[in-house]
């Protein structure tokens, strides 16, 4: 993630580029360092080790089981995903299906709701009295609710992630070595299993890592479908929440932060052997798509398959927005949504304002931390980008804790405060604004910013002249990204949430206890719309000079 | 299509948060107050609303569940986020009571109040009654031909068999009444044996105390354990329910409101509790669809619950119930025979 | 070595091929496409780029669809099927290895996708990499070699899977000059040595004039001329083929044919006379002129008048371009041809060797 300095000469800096980073440094110690600390404190207990509560909790039976039950979890989506999203993104980039614009948009529907939207469309249809399961199939069954639903409620959320870094990955293989295969003798599966799928490798690895991620921070689907099937991220959850056993459940999320961190680590170490150099000349050109019949015909069934689920899911939760009571009594109705209007209208404001203003700040911060990183020879420019990155190995759940013990007590208390929230949202999004920052900033040539200098211009006035200029681009698809994962978390701001802020996905949890399913899927209606908005409308709103050359925002 | 400068972006971002910050400043310029609260959402709506129009004091208040209100005030100890807790049970205010987490007020007019319904130290005042029930969805009893269960052995039949749901006592209020309440009437012993027993039967235990309702009344699950609020509430929203109780008698539950100690808007604190134990304030709860037994004998009782007004109610020992050693001792057994041995 | 005794012969006929767009207009890119490649011979197709010829490659090696056409190997129509079976090889411009697999499993690829037995495989590989100067490299990884050591991989893939039709994509345009000159001997010795039939890309014409026995001149998507080198250099078709391939001085002329089987052809007023070509045209044309088909002499004396514009030093020979009858005209002549070098400005006369002057209809526009 850090680049290097990659060949020529970086900018040394002065003394402007070492306040800043100093500045950033104590920033990055106060939002992340501390907390994380704190909690470890917490959890370490003040005695001797052996009777901590992290030890009681590695004791703990129960503990093991739900430890086990989350890593069980994590590896079937990690491996289901990425099956899926492989499957998915091939048949988009290498075989000539009709539509293709309808089920990408399909796809990543999933990725601009939140989460525990699936949860609801799933139980209504698929629960004992599901509109399929038991109006259509006659089936009268708790299948849905365990390990099964789980897996299949974080299935259809989260391998839109996977599904864009598989399309990625084969969009930038280079044709000729498939061609290469091809005319040597192999049929497309053997092209696929022999060549392109090692070649890969590093990709795969990247997306399982990432359902793995997602899997141990998902909060809403366990509370709603967990069933018998205790996972990590509730048992958090009801240690303080319920029981307020606060030395336990700081245990229990460093026992989650374990397994994580330790992928994370992994990856890392594993990821930069596997990269295979690019061989060869020029000739990097993506592949055509094409194929036979046959696999026109598979590809169909399987991206329209998905394309399905995920309608249906979305069409069930309207219907439970405009009608009565969904399930019971399916007279059309507006009420729910005048009730979210009337009551939820605050969170819907809240919730936006938090996320406009955690987008704009965690791409700031990232974008100067990439530049420090990327663009100085500060020494220890190097922690900065680790310590930033830090959050990615980091479930929401435990920040979100991490936060909300931290920040009670003095020397400062940030409770009940937008701050906090604030805080929150841009903490995770935190290192995906250092990824766009580098990679914008690698588009922009280090010889610009030698043109720059040798004519005069410090640090400061490249940075503002040249290199802003010319990242706005990758800025507002950062920003954008940004806040549609602020407004759509729920494991980051369950702990966070106070009288005077109010956000919409713990309302959408709430609402869906009380049983409220009308309101609860208004609101959600609402919260897509207004993710969508953003997504769409922002960068029309801002001008070409913001799209980048190729216009994206659509 | 407007072409924004960088200029005109950064002014607004700018103003957005600026927005935001003044809503947040504004909230704090006129009288306030900061509650947390235990009923649905709407009926704390409709309170706050209420409060205001009567008090011009302006409320803001979050929602919470018995468990989730607890810690959040033991957490808030050094420094209390809110000034009133309302609308959760007696056993949760006995742990705070014990805490030393209150501060006592007898709010004005609470004489009229029946004595076992006021702390005779002035920490707590009991707002409304609430019993549990049973809640059986009708399709499931016509399919199964039943009759809706009418004692808690009733319950424990194999007729019954995974179509159970109450809430977990870890987090839910209605939970850990049922188990108290049970625990009481059969003694100790007798009490986890037959929670074992009903364990057998039970499909689900919910992370909230009204999640049953939920599954019940889109008939997930055949029968669930509510207050009767619940019930009454969701009968009256239409699900397909009905509501019975158990002729051995039934758990009731006490829902207070309290002063918290340290509070930090005092003085609107108390006009709120004086003006919570009215018989205005105690109807808006019914007018919410929240259906409970008003303490204020003057307040009029709805007639949806006017049916089980007379329940056969099982006195409970809420002192008891409250001390935090028995609620881990509770819910830690709960955990270890009950939930562990679970598929 | 390997010797090749079941070389195929190559038919290819009526192709054609547009390419959609995303947005714009289909662009045609081969139109009617025919060419007829004898079994074992190595032909070039030869053009500019966009001309069309990897459109040809592509189709060929069924990586591309043909809109309409079709195409032959030893008899059996192919165009139909796809890529993997056509036993076409494709030694691509980008050498396209596979970076994960080493050097010796890169060849070995299409034994292995057969399942061929570990002994046949070994066998063939080694003396693939043997073949072409790389035994011993087997371990090594795509991305420890050079330039020049990954083409002789790719071509090793080819030696190892021995198909019916060999294609060439440009494959020499990434190696430095010194490096192309060198290895492109080696490929023809190669593809000798095999008896595969063979087509090769390039618009470099040094290359298409060493390596083939033919040479099909392509331009915007139609062939314009196929011959052996020499009948493409010295009878061009057209003055497109004429100026790719070599140098060439297009000057007008008049053509008038005498009797007894020659030609009387006036070029800006000089005069020559040469046996008659079947089909030349007459009348007004265009006279063809190689730079080295034309003789400097001092002034006076048979030819046409001129006075040198200017000169370039090459080393083993000389250009001047001479302004002659309002045309500038190019020359070479071998460097130590003359004791005395001319310098600029000087007068000379142009003496065309009548034997190759060539002649060609006039063109339109």
């Amino acid at each position: 993630m850090a680049a290097g300095a990659a060949g020529g000469q970086a900018s040394a800096g002065g003394s402007g580029a070492l306040a800043l980073q100093l500045a950033l440094g104590a920033f990055l110690l106060l939002a992340i360092a501390w907390p994380m600390a704190d909690l470890l404190r917490r959890a370490l207990g003040d005695g001797d080790l052996a009777a901590s509560p992290l030890a009681t909790a590695l004791r703990d039976p129960f503990a093991r089981r739900v430890l086990w039950n989350t890593l069980l979890l994590g590896a079937a989506l990690a491996v289901v995903g990425t099956i899926l999203a492989t499957a998915c993104a091939y048949a988009m980039t290498r075989i000539d299906v009709p539509w293709k614009p309808l089920w990408h948009f399909l796809a990543l529907l999933p990725t601009i709701s939140p989460p525990i939207l699936m949860a609801l469309g799933l139980v209504l249809l698929y629960g004992r009295r599901g509109i399929v399961t038991s109006g259509l199939l006659g089936m009268k069954t708790t299948a849905l609710y365990g390990f099964w639903g789980l897996l299949v409620a974080q299935a259809i959320s989260y391998f839109p992630f996977a599904y864009l870094l598989m399309l990625n990955q084969f969009r930038g293989l280079d044709a000729s070595t498939e061609e290469a295969a091809r005319t040597l003798g192999a049929s497309s599966w053997q092209v696929l299993r022999t060549v392109s799928l090692p070649l890969m490798a590093p990709g795969l690895a990247a997306s399982a890592l990432l359902l793995f991620g997602y899997s141990f921070a998902d909060l809403g689907n366990p509370l709603l479908l967990g069933g018998d099937f205790p996972v990590m991220s509730a048992q958090i959850y009801m240690a303080i929440i319920g029981m307020y056993d606060v030395p336990q459940g700081a245990a229990l999320a460093i026992l989650l932060l374990l397994p994580a961190a330790l992928m994370f680590a992994a990856h890392k170490a594993i990821g930069a052997r596997m990269t295979f150099a690019g061989v060869g000349a020029r000739g990097a050109a993506a592949a055509r798509p094409r194929g036979s019949r046959r696999a026109r015909v598979a590809a169909l069934c399987l991206l329209g398959g998905v394309g399905a689920i995920i309608t249906l899911q979305y069409a069930t939760i309207l219907a439970g927005a405009f009608t009565q009571l969904f399930g019971i009594n399916h007279a059309p109705t507006l009420r729910h949504f005048e009730a979210v209007l009337a009551r939820q209208r605050g969170a819907l404001l809240d919730t936006f304002v938090l996320g406009v203003a955690a987008a704009a700040l965690s791409v700031a911060i990232g974008l100067l931390i990439a530049w420090v990183a990327a663009r100085t020879r500060l020494r220890g420019r190097w922690l900065l980008d680790a310590v930033a990155a830090a959050p990615l190995a980091i479930p929401g759940t435990v920040i979100g804790l991490a936060f909300a013990l931290a920040f009670n007590e003095r020397p400062l208390v940030l409770t009940g405060t937008a701050a906090i929230v604030v805080l929150a949202f841009v903490v995770r999004s935190l290192p995906y604004g250092v990824r766009s920052g580098v990679a914008a900033l690698d588009q922009v040539h280090r010889s610009l910013d030698e043109a720059s200098t040798t004519m005069g211009a410090g640090p400061a006035a490249t940075f503002r002249r040249i290199l802003l200029p010319l990242v706005r681009p990758a800025l507002l698809a950062g920003m954008v990204f940004a806040f549609t994962r602020s407004v759509t978390t729920l494991s980051a701001v369950i702990f966070v949430v106070s009288p005077h802020w109010s956000l919409v996905t713990p309302a959408i949890l709430s609402q869906m206890d009380r049983g409220d399913v009308g309101e609860a899927a208004a609101l959600s209606v609402l919260v897509v719309l207004m993710v969508l908005a953003v997504v769409h409308g922002v960068p029309r709103l801002f001008g070409p000079d913001w799209r980048g050359v190729r216009g994206a925002g659509g | 299509m407007t072409n924004l400068t960088r200029r005109n972006f950064t002014a607004a971002t700018a103003a957005t948060a600026t927005l935001g910050a003044m809503r947040g400043a504004h909230a704090q310029a006129a009288r306030r107050l900061t509650l947390y609260m235990g009923p649905p959402e709407p009926t704390c709506a409709a309170l706050v609303a209420g409060f205001e129009r009567r008090s011009g004091i302006r409320a803001t208040m979050l929602r919470l569940s018995a468990g989730e209100a607890v810690n959040r005030i033991r957490a808030e100890r050094a420094n209390p986020q809110a000034s009133v807790l309302y609308g959760i049970g007696l056993p949760s205010m006995m742990t705070l009571k014990a805490d030393g987490l209150l501060q006592p007020y007898r709010p004005a007019g609470s004489e009229a109040i029946a004595a076992k319904h006021r702390d005779p130290e002035g920490f707590w005042t009991g707002i409304d009654v609430d019993f549990i029930g049973f809640a059986s969805n009708r399709q499931f009893l016509a399919e199964k031909k039943l009759k809706a269960p009418t004692s808690w052995e009733d319950l424990a039949r194999p007729e019954f068999a995974g179509q159970v749901c109450l809430g977990n006592p870890a987090t839910s209020g209605t939970g850990y009444t049922f188990i108290t309440t049970v625990l009481q009437a059969m003694g100790e012993e007798k009490g986890w044996a037959y929670l074992k027993r009903l364990d057998a039967n039970v499909a689900q235990y919910t992370r909230s105390g009204i999640g049953p309702t939920q599954l019940v009344g889109r008939g997930e699950v055949g029968v669930g354990i509510l207050f009767a609020h619940d019930i009454l509430g969701s009968i009256h929203k239409g699900f397909p329910m009905e509501m019975s109780l158990p002729a051995e008698g039934t758990g009731y539950d006490l829902f207070c409101a309290v002063l918290i100690k340290g509070a930090p808007e005092p003085e609107t604190a108390r006009t709120f509790l004086d003006w919570a134990v009215t018989p205005e304030s105690q109807e808006l709860l019914a007018a919410s669809d929240f259906f409970d037994v008003p303490t204020h004998p003057a307040a009029r009782i709805h007639p949806i619950v006017l049916p089980f007004r007379d329940a056969k109610l099982i006195d409970c020992d809420f002192e008891w119930a409250g001390k935090p050693a028995t609620r881990q001792a509770i819910v830690t057994r709960f955990q270890n025979e009950i939930l562990a041995g679970r598929r | 070595m390997m010797v090749g005794s079941t070389a195929k012969a190559l038919r290819i006929a009526g192709l054609s091929k547009a390419y959609a767009p995303a947005r714009g207009r289909a662009v045609q890119a081969v139109r009617d496409f025919a060419l007829e490649l004898a079994p074992g011979e190595f032909v070039t197709l030869l053009g500019p780029s966009g001309c069309g010829k990897t459109t040809v490659l592509r189709c060929l090696a069924g990586l591309e669809d043909l809109d309409a056409g079709e195409i032959s190997i030893g008899g059996a129509r192919i165009e139909a099927l796809a890529p993997h079976r056509r036993r076409i090889g494709l030694v691509f411009q980008s050498y396209a290895l596979f970076p994960h697999l080493s050097v010796f499993e890169n060849a070995a690829y299409s034994l292995r996708l057969r399942r061929a037995p570990e002994a046949e495989v070994r066998g063939a590989v080694d003396a693939a990499l043997a073949a072409v100067d790389l035994a011993g490299l087997g371990a090594r990884m795509p991305g420890e070699l050079s330039g020049g050591q990954q083409q002789r991989v790719a071509v090793a893939r080819q030696l190892v899977m021995k198909p019916d039709l060999l294609l060439f994509d440009e494959p020499l345009s990434n190696l430095d000059a010194r490096l192309r000159v060198q290895v492109r001997a080696e490929l023809r010795r190669l593809q000798r040595a095999l008896g595969i039939t063979a087509l090769y890309l390039t618009h470099d014409q040094d290359e298409a004039m060493s390596l083939s026995d033919r040479i099909a001149v392509m331009r915007a998507g139609r062939i314009e001329q196929v011959g052996t080198p020499r009948e493409v250099y010295a009878r061009p078709a057209s003055l497109f083929v004429a100026g790719f391939v070599g140098k060439a001085n297009a000057l007008p002329a008049h053509a008038a044919a005498c009797p007894g089987g020659t030609t009387a052809i006036s070029i800006l007023g000089h005069a020559a006379r040469r046996a008659t070509i079947a089909g030349e045209p007459a009348g007004a044309c265009i006279a063809l002129l190689r730079p080295e088909a034309i003789r400097l002499a001092g002034p006076g004396g048979d030819g046409i008048d001129g006075a040198i514009e200017e000169i370039e030093y090459l080393g083993d020979r000389i250009e001047y371009r001479v302004r002659a009858g309002g045309a500038l005209v190019a020359v070479v002549e071998p460097a130590l041809l003359r004791a005395v070098a001319l310098a600029e400005g000087a007068r000379v006369r142009l003496a065309p060797v009548a034997e190759a002057i060539h002649l060609l209809p006039p063109e339109p526009g």
